[in-house]
């Protein structure tokens, strides 16, 4: 187990800028997740750190120790991939022996530490098998075997999940989380899957154009977005968010107010979808219901604003229903117009705004 | 606006039979999800209503005319797929323009139509743009824009989210919810994403190893799946499942499992079925905080809006969904209960759901 530090670290491409003086720290037994849409800089974070890649400058820290100079094989650093490479002509035991055999260990220690990983993510069954044979999410599991079976101070994922079926993604997530309480990997997982990070976290660092944008546990990042990119990149749906003005404390939104204490002039308003409260409030009109299962998500609009809302699943609404809406103020975040979290309060729930027709 | 009707429809690839004797009914203007794990049959189920496949037997009718010795071409189908094929050196109006183009439409028609249809999916401002230069998402719905323009009597849709990041995937999905309402075209959805077939669908077609499992509304499929499979493919987290037996108790009949003791009056039919049975209940159902039962939580994920807890009671691994308003860390206790209305009885050995 050994903790990961990066500082300041860049990485260009050409004229491209794909990771612009990163910082963070990963302790030693912590999965760290990095979450943001493709296209952010997150596999190339993790080429840096197996070795993959040269950092153009900045520092990569192993247990204290200065890596960036070092040549990938000596970095101790395992790799999973969302493309699962298998070698197909090896049984399930030969593909997860590999990395021992190549460090020459003897066969019964082979043996051992081989039947021990298979046992802990339950895939003894497919040593015998070729990975033709496997599922996808079986295929998965051995390549998290082989990955862990020697023991690497560090492991990286990368998407491994995301060629799955939604089903056995979300078998997997199980999987995983059991895996890291057990053995405490020191880990490094990306991915563009909000409920993946949530889920397997220990905490997760909201990557956009190569920078953080916010570090935090899950609860942290979920409950107080620190931009409205870490507020769409999280949640299912993503926080609503609304631009509006500010006269005299009061937010004027659409038809409808709300007060707000230390706020600039020009603001945007984020509210979960599952903090929107319907029957009683400011009116609006259900413009869409769409059933999930266990619960709906009604959308509701005003003239213009849109607001998306959690309701149970015997939620009786319909397309063109007049529907009330209101807010819990202490739910309510407010940002900058450049998406900046400002500590400016909401202090009451929504009201009809002056002269505005309150029965549409 | 066609309804399709697959009449014992029947696909085999060598030895593999991929679709097995399947019959349904779509109808005019509505949208049906073929929902099932990779390698269900419903993809080739779509690509025989595109006739890109030919079906082994059975037959394909679209408003009772038959289909089968129609070329893909002359069926009036339209496709979406995962990936777009726009026209990336053109604009957006061109490639809109296009599908009528090669149907030989021209001069204002086009240009109307190509109005029309950029309002409907907000492309208006962008119609001057290069499609290069479009978010993927922006991508797909001058695909789709592209596809509905020539007012198939059928759109065909094969995962066409896929590539879509979570989080705009749902903007999408409620997008096309939105514009299916306003259009009311006929149309099928081939996914794997139990929640995606949920948001979209006026009717789930769930499909397992060729075959069709069940056909019904969000809510029926949800609410009142007809087997075991449909019950744990259906709904996330997966429905919790207990083998249990049923047992004869002062002349009253109980469901035993494991140490745990359930009332089976309910289900008449639960003597019919064989010994082993099931019992079912969804996650977000169980009662968490009072009750008479006693379980440890071994591992807590966090979804954001909720907590998705594993437990253990006695032998029985569960899993339970609970609000953000209460803490739970591995290793405690807590308290819960089975409400009776919201519990399932399957037939083990069957796997079919009884019902009263």
């Amino acid at each position: 187990m050994s903790e990961i530090v990066l500082r300041e670290v860049l990485k260009r491409y050409g004229t491209v800028q794909a990771v612009r003086g990163l910082s963070f720290e990963v302790d030693a037994g912590e999965l760290f997740c990095l979450l943001g849409p493709p296209g952010m800089g997150k596999t190339t974070v993790l080429r840096l750190i197996a070795g993959l890649e040269r950092p153009d400058a900045g520092e990569i820290l192993v247990d204290g120790q200065p890596v960036q100079e070092a040549r990938p094989g000596q970095r101790d650093v395992a790799m999973v991939f969302d493309d699962i490479a298998l070698y197909p002509h090896m049984h399930g035991f030969d593909n997860i022996a590999h990395p021992l055999r190549r460090r020459r260990l003897r066969d019964a220690e082979v043996r051992r530490r081989v039947d021990d990983v298979a046992a802990l993510l339950g895939i003894s069954h497919l040593l015998g098998r070729l990975p033709h044979t496997f599922s996808g999410g079986e295929q998965q599991r051995v390549a998290v075997a082989r990955a862990i079976v020697r023991e690497p101070k560090i492991l990286l994922l990368d998407q491994p999940l995301s060629n799955l079926d939604a089903k056995v993604r979300e078998v997997m997530i199980g999987e995983l989380r059991h895996l890291q309480q057990r053995i405490r990997q020191t880990a490094i997982y990306a991915t563009h899957d909000y409920e993946e990070a949530m889920a397997l976290g220990d905490r997760i660092l909201i990557l956009h154009d190569g920078q953080a944008d916010q570090i935090g546990t899950p609860d942290e990042v979920y409950s107080r977005p620190t931009t409205t990119l870490a507020a769409t990149v999280t949640g299912s749906p993503p926080m609503n968010l609304i631009s509006c003005r500010v006269h005299n404390g009061q937010a004027v939104v659409d038809g409808w107010t709300v007060p707000v204490d230390g706020a600039p002039e020009e603001i945007i308003l984020g509210i979960r979808p599952e903090h929107v409260r319907l029957g009683e409030g400011v009116p609006g009109v259900i413009d869409l219901v769409q059933p999930l299962g266990r619960r709906k998500i009604v959308e509701v609009l005003f003239s213009e604003v849109r607001l998306k809302a959690v309701a149970p699943p015997d939620f009786q609404g319909a397309r063109g229903m007049p529907v009330r809406v209101t807010l819990n103020p202490q739910d309510v975040r407010v940002y900058t117009r450049a998406g900046r979290l400002t500590p400016a309060q909401v202090t009451a729930p929504p009201a009809p705004l002056e002269g505005a027709d309150s029965n549409p | 606006m066609a309804t399709i009707i697959l009449d014992r429809m029947r696909k085999e690839f060598g030895a593999t039979v991929a679709v097995d004797d399947v019959s349904l009914e779509i109808p005019s203007g509505r949208l049906a999800c073929l929902l099932g794990p990779s390698g269900c049959g419903k993809t080739t189920t779509l690509r025989m209503i595109a006739g890109l496949e030919t079906p082994t037997a059975g037959e394909i009718r679209f408003d009772g005319r038959r289909m089968n010795d129609i070329p893909p071409q002359r069926r009036g189908v339209g496709m979406v797929f995962q990936n777009y094929a726009l026209f990336t050196h053109l604009s957006v109006y061109e490639n809109l323009a296009f599908g009528l183009r090669v149907r030989g439409v021209t001069g204002r028609e086009v240009d109307q139509a190509v109005h029309r249809f950029a309002e409907l999916l907000e492309l208006e401002a962008l119609l001057g743009t290069g499609v290069a230069r479009l978010d993927l998402s922006t991508m797909q719905r001058v695909a789709l824009g592209r596809t509905l323009i020539t007012q198939p009597h059928v759109l065909l849709l094969d995962e066409p989210l896929n590539n879509i990041r979570p989080g705009l995937r749902e903007t999408m999905r409620a997008e096309l919810r939105r514009l299916q309402l306003e259009l009311r075209q006929t149309a099928v959805y081939v996914t794997h994403d139990q929640e995606e077939a949920l948001s979209l669908g006026d009717q789930i077609i769930i499909m397992r190893q060729a075959q069709v499992e069940q056909v019904g509304t969000p809510e029926e499929v949800y609410g009142r799946p007809r087997n075991r499979f449909v019950a744990t493919f259906v709904g996330s987290p997966t429905m919790n499942l207990l083998p249990c037996r049923l047992a004869q108790d002062d002349g009253r009949l109980r469901l035993v499992a494991d140490g745990l003791l359930f009332g089976a009056e309910r289900w008449a039919r639960a003597r019919e079925a064989g010994p082993d049975l099931l019992l079912g209940i969804r996650p977000e159902r169980l009662t968490l905080g009072s009750g008479g039962l006693q379980a440890q939580v071994t591992l807590v994920q966090s979804t954001g809006a909720e907590q998705v807890l594993e437990l253990m009671i006695g032998a029985h691994r569960l899993k339970a969904v609970a609000g953000r308003d209460r803490r739970f860390s591995p290793g405690q206790t807590v308290r819960l209960d089975f409400p009776s209305p919201d519990l399932y009885l399957f037939d083990a050995r069957t796997g079919e759901a009884l019902y009263e």
